[in-house]
């Protein structure tokens, strides 16, 4: 089972995939992190995070960039809360300046597809805004949005979450089985 | 008339062209020409743009558009969404952006269905789903 979970800053769209997940509960529980290290602060944040997951029984893997790589690490059958795409992408394209992006980002997430029962991934409406004007922000853009139509496919629920309140595009069925 | 909606890079031309089953030649991109160069293609892609045109001209783009009306009782209008971010830093974008936002919201209530898209899906917010 395969859930992409989409919406604005805010919305409530990491909390639905947390929620989501646990539905979908099995060993082991990964939280897949995207968030990269820049500094102090970023470690103190992350280690937080980490302890906060580990509290509700997530096993914590950083994946800030090569997630098809670190998907051969991953014990199969069990299910993975991947936050987020827009870090994913972003990490890709400006940290490990990777020739496509969007397609690493593919290929990492049905890498970790293939091995996981569940995948629940989390990803950003960016796009929806009066266009950047310099190439490198209009090509993340364009990026994301192509990794989100290409996840949308290997989906079996699509959701968008606006102000906490889900919006099925795919697998209506399925989501309120889940939810249940 | 149709309109589609949906942000940047959401795949909304491919679910045009499959959906009615169109080639290249239907496509008209009025980013690209004014709208003077229009010969009647079935899609019209980047619809938000027709509204710079306009504007730069002091025409109204809703008058502009109303006049265009008759002539795209079968036209599949396909624009963006773009009032969903920040406020923009220039008066002209803000214009542009504002503009553009009454626009779509006057080609959803003149058309016979609205498709939004999202990540290459389709949900029908105006008319039934078999129309």
């Amino acid at each position: 089972m395969t859930i992409l979970v989409t919406g604005g800053s805010g919305s409530g769209k990491s909390l639905l995939a947390e929620q989501l997940s646990f539905k979908l509960k099995r060993d082991p529980f990964y939280y897949l992190a995207t968030m990269q290290v820049w500094d102090e602060e970023c470690k103190r944040r992350i280690a937080r995070h980490r302890k906060q997951r580990a509290g509700k029984g997530f096993q914590t893997v950083e994946t800030p960039t090569g997630l098809k790589e670190a998907a051969t690490d991953l014990k199969p059958g069990g299910t993975a809360l991947l936050d987020c795409i827009s870090n994913l992408t972003a990490n890709e394209q400006f940290e490990a300046k990777v020739y496509d992006p969007a397609q690493t980002v593919i290929d990492g997430v049905l890498a970790v597809q293939e091995r996981m029962a569940n995948l629940v991934i989390v990803t950003n409406e960016v796009c929806s805004d009066i266009l950047p004007t310099d190439e490198q922000t209009l090509a993340y853009l364009r990026y994301i949005g192509a990794v989100n139509c290409e996840l949308a496919k290997a989906a079996d629920v699509v959701v968008e979450v606006c102000s906490g309140v889900p919006i099925i595009w795919k697998g209506e069925k399925l989501y309120y089985e889940i939810m249940a | 008339m149709r309109l589609i909606i949906g942000g940047y890079a959401q795949g909304r031309l491919a679910y045009v062209m499959e959906r009615y089953s169109l080639t290249e030649e239907d496509v008209w991109d009025a980013a690209k020409e004014p709208i003077s160069k229009w010969k009647s293609q079935r899609v019209i892609y980047h619809a938000e743009s027709l509204v710079s045109g306009w504007l730069s001209e002091g025409v109204n783009p809703c008058e502009a558009c109303g006049e265009l009306l008759p002539q795209w009782k079968d036209t599949i209008l396909i624009t963006q969404e773009v009032g969903c971010g920040l406020v923009p830093v220039t008066a002209k974008q803000r214009e542009w952006r504002e503009a553009v936002g009454r626009f779509n919201t006057y080609l959803a209530a003149n058309a016979q269905t609205v498709d939004r898209i999202c990540c290459g899906l389709s949900m029908r917010i105006k008319g039934k789903a078999e129309e």
